[in-house]
Formats: structure tokens, C-alpha cells, sequence
């Protein structure tokens, strides 16, 4: 992967996280990408420095009684390969997020 | 719920297991927290229905995806850690890096070479569609067969040829086929084209395709087909025409007949035959044109074709054969030639025909050499294992030489399991690049092998492409060296106590000896098995130099065999004889030429004939069969044989005159118990030819090797040329002279073209081909001395190593006893007694291997029992000599000492 140039794809996963979606299955869910392409792309990004991974903090996990969630963030670097990218595919600017994934609130 | 629903979290659990170790924690803990928290999710929604279970189910599959994606990031695991640290200490230790990796490369390289051609001899299959379907049509019993039989391998002659394609039901598809040679050129030196000969449902049979134009169907071969095609092979296509496309339909001369091209096959088809190729075939028709009258298409005595068919679907090979046995009586009955020698007839009637698989092809290639190579194999196979032992060897000093690096690490916490791990990471290393190494020698090394077979009258070739059998071969080759000399040291290594090692700064007075005695073994066993290669090397360097020294009854040297053929010129029988008079009266005119000969049989070219006869006045009771062949005058002159009583053939042995016959030694003695042969007569049995007839013995001469070198000499008769008819065309001249080989060729070439440029010629030095015909002997010979000087080569520097290795850790000790005033050839002696000793103990486990095993190989010797005592006292000898060659450098630095140098550092 050229480092200044990011394909739709990643893009739109950039702009999802971007949006507030931090972790793979929000990001599959918003976006309806198989995870076979989500995840080796997040991985992708994380290399390129686009993005970082976090642990969520264990006393959530604890209280929700699974184990703790790896979160993206989108780095300074990932932030400007956004703006480029948001350029070159007019229709990715365009491009509005809901707020929820949770189908009733949506409704509302 | 929670339990019904964990697939996916199991999933998740399988492919991390392909997930880089260093990463795999944390890449379960993502998924499965993920996977965890969309079920809550949903379930919270309400929503965890069958669809999305199945959804989540789907996505988890992704993960497979992801985990292949970090498979690059491998790199930096553990595994690649060790391989990477392998390349380094190989790197840094380059003098053990380029010794272990030769003597592997060579080892695997030698093994893979004759492997491959094992392959390609006996373990292939033909390249043609479903060979396991084809099976050969044969008979059985071959004692009855008489005439002429042109080829090795079972053949019937073309009226049995018809009567099995009518009658058979079991094959679905039925074909005979032949082989031959013909003539390129028009006059002057033959270039020959390998022919086949093929009855139109050949191709069919065996589903070849054409490459370009067509190939021969049914109605090509029909009984006076006129001017029928030439379907041409790949290769001659290419050699010939260049790979011209508009080849089809150009004309191609065949011993003088033009024929023109209809089709040319597809690249991988060679024919049936494994060792050979053709160049051309021809429809079986096409024989009546060819050899015009002397055809053999309707000869029941002409034994030239062999039957291949392809089963019906669901028959056996067993079902077939019962249905050729029950046809055989009929069958041989209805072909039963008119010209049949009476004597042969019920054993003609009697012959049964039988069905065997055939989807290897046939090969005299493979029944001359199969047994050789699988020896050579397990000659190659010893080789690697010596060079394992040396490796092995190497290794454990080296692991004694890190013994600290070893305790430091563990000190530190490596696992024991680690530090096996990294050093086995070395030594697969190294097998990897041997065998990489050994592959590709092995590629140079088959080729060169199949180049020594092809000699100017044999030309072998075998397609040795890639296999996946060969290449599979090489890479078990290196993993199991990789374990047979890494396995050892690095159990070793790691077995290491670091307390211990780390307290004991110095070095201790004498070496410690569990770890010496098991490098002792490995050397001990090398020992051993050299013994046996070189053993081995002596048996068949002898065997080979005992047929060459075979008291042949002729002198080879200096003697040009001329083959000559002057069909073309279409002369009457009764010119023929004057007209090669005439020939051999020029040449004998050159000078420097001593004399010339015409034979039918020339000696010990492979070339045979035999008759059945019994002496004059026994009534048949004592029939013998003989060796014969029909030669000129001065033939005994020229080959320089003895003549022991009477006379040579001369001018006066004439067709009309008594049939006169010399006989050699063992016919004398044999027959006659050593009465003066002159003046005896004895009849020859009725041949197709020839009715029975009385010949007169009027010389005797020495025996001489007839067929084989290393065949016993049996009765022989020698018949006048001038008395057996009918005269051919061709001859073999023999001509003895003083010129250089290639300047007698030069001058009787240019005589005959002079003579009639119609007149086809091959030259053969009589020496060259009497080599060639000991191949087999000789490649073995070559081999087993090449194998057995590197097994030598190899125990020597496992020898070395270990006493070096002896001297270098008893410095101290050989101090101390210098000091006490040993002088310098006791220490020699110290250090040359334990080469002794230890090349002794090799030699007493080597013996009785060799003793057990050289059996195998009795069949491959000649004038020599397995056991020989003088290659095995010879071997032994050898390797004495090699072990105080190699003791010798260590034990002159052992006497180089300096006592109080080796004291100060107590």
C-alpha cells in the first residue's frame, strides 16, 4: 500500500472510525463490509500509521461480563489521509453516518 | 443459551491457531470480545435469531482471512527468530558452513541423481492416456520360436500378429508394433533415424495426439498400401525441420524410399520403449515396400513385433490371458510356417500367448540396469549417511565449543525446548541448502549419467523432467539428514547442567569422556561403512578389470570394423560375393592395411546366432548346441587367433565345392574328447534357410569370446561365407592396419564412395566397441571408486576432527607428560595408537557388513566371489593408511608441545 494513497475501501473504514465507529464489528455493521476485508484492512491502516489500537479499559469489560474490546483511533496522519482521500471520491464527503447502530433507536 | 451458541467462539479458538504466535493472544482476545459483544448486543435487541446466528457465524469466518494476512508477521516469531539466528552463526563459522553444506549437496546431489533416473527407468509410468490400462500380449514359452528374432523383447511374427487382432476379445483396442532402423542419407555414411513400425490402430491405442497434421488410423495400414505417409516424432521434427509448420507433406527419404510426412506427434510421446525414442514410424504395409520381396509381413520365421492392448473396461489381466491360452491352440496351428524346422514343430503348436501389464513400457535399458541402480542407490544412500555421521561429528564439537553460550541462555531462562529448537533451526538450515545445493547437481549428475550410457551404437534417452517423485526424494533427503545429524548435538547441547559449566573456568586436565566416546561411535561407524563402499569400489574395480584382461583368443587393438550395405545397387545374388571381393581386394591394397575379413557375426558385439548339430556317424544322439558364424578367408589372420590344426577358409571353399567348417578348442574337447578334429564331419539341424547339412571340420582354432565378455566359451563353428546362401547385401569387413583409426576411416570411406557412392557405410573401431559393451561394468565400477574415495575423504576429516579435537583438550596432560620425559614419538604414538584403535574397531563392525551385503551384489561380478580376500585386505589396508594420514597432523601438533607453555595455564 502506497502510503499517500488509500483505496475506497480503506477510505470508507477511515471515515467510519472517523465517524465514532472504534471498533471492527461497529465498522463492518455501518459500513456492511465482510469482516475478511474489515479486519486485514484496519491491520493495514495500523501498519501505515493511519490509525492505533487500544485496549477498552477491563473495569467496562468486567461489568458487561466479556473480555475487553480493542478500539482504532484515527492518528494525526490518518486524519490528513482522510481529507486527501475524501477529495479524490467526492461521493465519500457526501457520505453521513448515523449516530446508533441499535436498530429501534434508529427508527425513532 | 450461552453454551448453544459458543460455534463461532471455537471458530475463533481453530484459527487462531495459524495466527503468529507473538500475536495470537491478543488477535483471540479482539475477535472473541467482539464476537462476545455483538451477542449481547443483539440479544439485548431481541434480535439473536436463527439468521443472525448465522450472520455471526459468517463474520467470524472473516477471521480466517485476517489470520492469513498476518502470516507475513510470522517473520518476527519465534521460528524465523531461530532461522535467522541459524544464518548468522552458519555465516560466522564458514569453514564449517562450506564443508557441511558440500558434503551434503553432494551426498543428496548423488542420491537424487541416480533416483531420478530410477524414476525414470522403473518407477514411471508411460506418458500416454490411462497406461495402466495396457498390457502386452506375449508367449509364454519362447523354446520353440526359430528364426529371426530383431528385438529383445517378446515379439510374434506378423501372421500370429493377425490371427490374435481377429480373434481377441479382451482388449478393447489392439496393436503391434516393431522397431527398426533406416537411412537418412542417400550413400556414402548411414545417419540413422530410430523407426517404428505400427499397425494402424497403434496411435489409437495409446491415445497419443498429434502435434501437428494426423497420426495413422486403420486405414492406413492395409495389406498393399501403396505410398503410405511417415508420422515423425517431436523431437525429429525439431532436430530435422526446425519446427517448420509447413512440414506436413514434404517428402522424407528412408533408406533411399521417399515417403512423405502426414503428421508429427505430440512432444511427450517417446513410443513404448523407456531408454528410447523414435525418430520416424511407419504403417506395418509399408514393410512390403521397404524390403521389397524379402518382406516379412507374410514370415512365419521373423520374430519382429510386439503385441499392446488396451483391456476392455472391467476385464483382468487374468481374464484375458485365459482367453488367449484358449485361442492358442487354433491360433499357432493355422500360422504354422511351411519352412518350420521339423524338430521345432510340436514345440510351435505348443506355444501359448499370456497377458501381463505393461503400463511401465518396455525396456532393455531397465533390465540391464535396474538392478545397478537400485546398488548405486544404496551405495549413494551410505555415502549421505557417512557425511551425516561427519556432520553430526562437527556438530557435537561445536556444541562442547558453546557449551557456555548454552549455560548462559538457560541461565537466563531459555527453555530447554528453545535451545533444541534453535539449534535444530541450524541444522535444517543447512539440509536445506545441501539439498537445494544437491538438487541442482542432481540435474547436472543424471544428465551426465545418461550421456555416459550414450554411446555411438546405444542411444539411450529418458525424459528426467521434473517429478514431484524426485523432488519429494530431495526433500526427505533433507529432513531426515537435518534429523540424523541435528537431533543428537542438540539433545546434547541442551542437556548441559549451567551450574556445572559455568564453574569449571578452565579446562580440566583430561577431556570428559561421555561426550568424546559418542563422537568416537560416529567416527567408528563411518569407519565401518567406508569400509564397505570402498570394499565395494575394489569388488567391482577388479570385477571390471578382469573382463578387460579376458583372454579374448584375439588381439582387439588396431582392428576398424566397416559395416557396409549395398542394397541400393540391386546386384544378383551370384555378383554379390565378387562384388565385396572386390571391395575387400581394395582395401587390403591400402597401404599400411595388414588384412581384411568379411564376418557375419562380428565378436562380442552382442550379436548372436546358434545351430543344433551332432557329429557324423552318432545318429543324432548326442545333439549340441553351438555358436556359429560365417566368415570370409584370412578372417583368424585378421583378428590374429591362433589356428591350431589345419587350415583357413580359402578361394578354393567355393558354394559348389564340400561345406567345410572350423571349429574352436572347447568343440574339439567337447565333442570329440580331444581327437584331431581334421577330417571329422558333423551335421546342422534344418533351419528355415537350410535343409540339414554335413559340413567337413577343416581348421581348429583357439577359443575366442563370442557374444559377451563375461560369458563362458562354448563349442563353436566357423562356416565358409562362400557356402551360405543365400549372400546378402552387406558385410562386416574387419580390417587390421597400422594407420591411425581415424585415417584408415578417412581412406577406406573415400575407396568405397569411389567404388559406388550408393554404398552405405558405418564405421566402428573393434576396440571401442568391445569398452562399450562393458557399460554397465565400467559405470559401476566408475561409481562405486568415486563413492568409495569420497566416503574416504569424508571418514578421514571425521578422524581428523576427532583427534584434533583429542590433542587440542589433553594439551595439559601431553604437557605434563613431556615434562616427566616422554619423548616425542610417544606422544606420536599416543595420538596415533588412538587413530589405530579406532579405525580397527571400524574395520571389525565393517567386516561382517561387507560380508553380509557384498551377496547382494554377486550377480554384478565377474571373476570374483563377493568375499574377494584381496579387496577386502586391500580396503582394510586403505583405510589403515588413511587413518594414520589423518592421525598424522594431529599427533606432529601434539609433539609440538612446549611443556611449559601447556603447564602455565593450570
Amino acid at each position: 500500500m502506497g502510503k499517500n494513497y488509500l483505496s475506497y475501501t480503506m477510505a470508507l473504514i477511515l471515515q467510519a472510525l472517523d465517524n465514532g465507529y472504534r471498533y471492527g464489528f461497529d465498522v463492518m455493521t455501518i459500513t456492511g463490509l465482510p469482516s475478511g476485508t474489515v479486519y486485514p484492512a484496519l491491520r493495514r491502516l495500523e501498519d501505515a500509521g493511519y490509525v492505533a489500537s487500544k485496549w477498552e479499559k477491563q473495569s467496562v469489560a468486567v461489568t458487561e461480563q466479556r473480555p475487553a474490546r480493542k478500539y482504532y483511533e484515527v492518528t494525526k496522519a490518518g486524519g490528513k489521509a482522510l481529507v486527501e482521500a475524501r477529495e479524490r471520491f467526492r461521493l465519500l464527503a457526501q457520505l453521513e453516518f448515523p449516530k446508533t447502530l441499535d436498530p429501534a433507536q434508529e427508527a425513532q | 443459551m450461552r453454551k448453544t451458541n459458543r460455534i463461532h467462539l471455537w471458530l475463533i479458538r481453530l484459527i487462531g491457531v495459524i495466527v503468529p504466535q507473538r500475536l495470537r493472544a491478543d488477535w483471540r482476545q479482539e475477535w472473541e470480545a467482539e464476537l462476545r459483544w455483538r451477542e449481547l448486543q443483539l440479544s439485548e435487541w431481541d434480535k439473536l435469531d436463527w439468521q443472525n446466528k448465522l450472520d455471526l457465524l459468517w463474520h467470524s469466518a472473516g477471521a480466517f482471512a485476517d489470520a492469513l494476512w498476518l502470516q507475513p508477521k510470522r517473520w518476527e516469531d519465534d521460528m524465523m527468530q531461530d532461522l535467522r539466528y541459524g544464518l548468522r552463526m552458519l555465516r560466522k563459522h564458514k569453514g564449517f558452513t562450506i564443508v557441511a553444506v558440500l558434503s551434503l549437496a553432494l551426498g543428496i546431489g548423488a542420491n537424487t541423481a541416480i533416483f531420478q533416473l530410477l524414476d525414470a527407468v522403473r518407477l514411471r509410468t508411460l506418458p500416454v492416456n490411462a497406461p495402466q490400462e495396457l498390457a502386452e500380449v506375449h508367449i509364454t514359452d519362447v523354446s520353440g520360436m526359430r528364426g529371426n528374432k530383431s528385438t529383445y523383447y517378446p515379439a510374434v511374427t506378423n501372421p500370429i500378429w493377425e490371427q490374435i487382432r481377429t480373434r481377441q476379445q479382451s482388449f478393447s483396442d489392439i496393436c503391434a508394433w516393431g522397431t527398426d532402423g533406416f537411412n537418412l542419407a542417400q550413400g556414402g555414411e548411414v545417419r540413422n533415424a530410430q523407426a517404428l513400425w505400427v499397425s494402424g490402430g497403434f496411435f489409437s491405442v495409446l491415445g497419443v495426439q498429434p502435434a501437428l497434421g494426423r497420426v495413422f488410423t486403420a486405414t492406413d495400414d492395409q495389406r498393399g498400401c501403396g505410398a503410405p505417409g511417415v508420422v515423425i516424432s517431436h523431437s525429429f521434427w525439431q532436430r530435422e525441420f526446425g519446427g517448420d509448420h509447413n512440414v506436413i507433406g514434404r517428402k522424407l527419404t528412408l533408406s533411399n524410399k521417399p515417403f512423405e510426412i502426414i503428421g508429427v506427434t505430440a512432444a511427450s510421446f517417446f513410443g513404448l520403449e523407456v531408454g528410447r525414442t523414435f525418430d520416424v514410424a511407419l504403417p506395418l504395409c509399408a514393410e512390403a515396400i521397404m524390403n521389397g520381396t524379402s518382406n516379412r509381413l507374410d514370415s512365419g520365421t521373423n520374430w519382429w513385433l510386439m503385441v499392446t492392448g488396451r483391456l476392455r473396461a472391467g476385464r483382468t489381466l487374468e481374464q484375458a490371458t485365459a482367453e488367449l491360452q484358449a485361442m492358442s491352440p487354433s491360433l499357432f496351428e493355422q500360422t504354422l510356417p511351411a519352412n518350420y524346422p521339423p524338430v521345432s514343430v510340436p514345440k510351435y503348436r505348443d506355444m501359448k500367448l499370456a497377458a501381463v501389464a505393461a503400463s511401465g513400457g518396455y525396456s532393455v535399458l531397465r533390465t540391464n540396469y535396474e538392478s545397478s541402480l537400485w546398488l548405486l542407490l544404496a551405495i549413494a544412500g551410505l555415502v549421505l549417511l557417512i557425511a551425516c555421521a561427519n556432520l553430526a561429528n562437527l556438530l557435537l564439537a561445536r556444541a562442547s565449543a558453546r557449551e557456555r553460550e548454552m549455560a548462559v541462555r538457560q541461565a537466563l531462562g531459555a527453555s530447554r525446548l528453545r535451545l533444541i529448537r534453535q539449534l535444530l533451526a541450524e541444522s535444517l538450515l543447512l539440509a536445506f541448502i545441501g539439498a537445494g545445493l544437491g538438487a541442482a547437481l542432481a540435474q547436472g549428475l543424471s544428465r551426465l549419467l545418461v550421456s555416459y550410457l550414450n554411446t555411438g551404437g546405444n542411444q539411450v534417452f529418458l525424459s528426467l523432467g521434473m517429478d514431484w517423485r524426485w523432488l519429494g526424494f530431495a526433500a526427505g533427503l533433507a529432513v531426515l539428514t537435518c534429523v540424523l545429524f541435528g537431533l543428537m548435538p542438540a539433545l546434547r547441547a541442551a542437556r548441559v547442567e549451567p551450574g556445572s559449566v559455568m564453574k569449571a573456568t578452565g579446562r580440566g586436565l583430561t577431556a570428559g569422556r561421555e561426550r568424546f566416546s559418542l563422537r568416537r561411535m560416529l567416527v567408528v561407524v563411518q569407519v565401518a561403512l567406508s569400509l564397505v563402499l570402498v570394499a565395494g569400489a575394489l569388488l567391482f574395480t577388479r570385477s571390471l578389470n578382469k573382463l578387460l584382461t579376458v583372454d579374448t583368443g584375439f588381439r582387439q587393438e588396431g582392428v576398424l570394423i566397416t559395416r557396409i550395405g549395398f542394397g541400393q545397387l540391386n546386384l544378383p545374388q551370384e555378383r554379390r560375393l565378387s562384388f565385396k571381393q572386390e571391395i575387400v581386394d581394395r582395401i587390403r591394397a591400402i597401404p599400411g592395411v595388414k588384412s581384411v575379413a568379411d564376418t557375419g557375426i562380428v565378436p562380442l558385439s552382442g550379436n548372436a546366432a546358434g545351430n543344433t548339430i551332432w557329429m557324423d556317424g552318432t545318429d543324432g544322439q548326442n545333439k549340441v548346441g553351438t555358436n556359429r558364424s560365417w566368415v570370409s578367408p584370412d578372417y583368424f589372420k585378421t583378428l590374429e587367433t591362433p589356428l591350431l590344426a589345419g587350415r583357413e577358409f580359402n578361394e578354393h571353399d567355393t558354394a559348389t565345392t564340400p561345406k567345410v567348417a572350423i571349429v574352436n578348442e572347447s568343440f574339439a574337447r567337447q565333442l570329440l574328447n580331444g581327437v584331431n578334429p581334421i577330417g571329422q564331419r558333423f551335421w546342422i539341424e534344418a533351419t528355415p534357410n537350410n535343409p540339414e547339412r554335413l559340413c567337413e571340420i577343416v581348421g581348429e582354432v583357439k577359443d575366442t569370446t563370442y557374444r559377451t565378455l563375461n560369458e563362458e566359451t562354448g563349442p563353436t563353428i566357423f562356416l565358409s561365407m562362400a557356402q551360405e546362401q543365400p549372400f546378402s547385401t552387406g558385410g562386416q569387413l574387419l580390417i587390421r592396419s597400422d594407420l591411425p583409426q581415424a585415417e584408415i576411416t578417412a581412406t577406406v570411406k573415400r575407396m568405397l564412395t569411389q567404388i559406388n557412392p550408393a554404398i552405405q557405410l558405418r564405421f566402428q573401431g573393434f576396440k571401442t566397441m568391445i569398452e562399450g559393451s562393458l557399460l554397465r561394468e565400467r559405470l559401476l565400477a566408475t561409481l562405486a571408486g568415486f563413492f568409495g574415495g569420497l566416503a574416504l575423504l569424508l571418514a578421514s576429516i571425521g578422524l581428523y576432527g576427532i583427534l584434533s579435537y583429542g590433542v587440542a583438550s589433553r594439551t595439559n596432560e601431553i604437557g605434563i607428560r613431556m615434562a616427566l620425559g616422554a619423548e616425542r614419538k610417544d606422544v606420536l604414538w599416543l595420538v596415533l595408537r588412538e587413530a589405530l584403535l579406532l579405525v580397527l574397531a571400524g574395520v571389525a563392525v565393517g567386516l561382517p557388513i561387507v560380508f553380509f551385503t557384498s551377496r547382494l551384489a554377486a550377480s554384478l561380478l565377474f571373476g570374483l566371489t563377493p568375499t574377494d580376500a584381496v579387496s577386502l585386505g586391500l580396503a582394510t589396508l586403505l583405510l589403515i593408511v588413511v587413518a594414520l594420514g589423518a592421525g598424522y597432523l594431529p599427533a606432529r601438533r601434539a609433539t609440538r608441545v612446549d611443556p611449559m607453555e601447556a603447564l602455565r595455564y593450570e
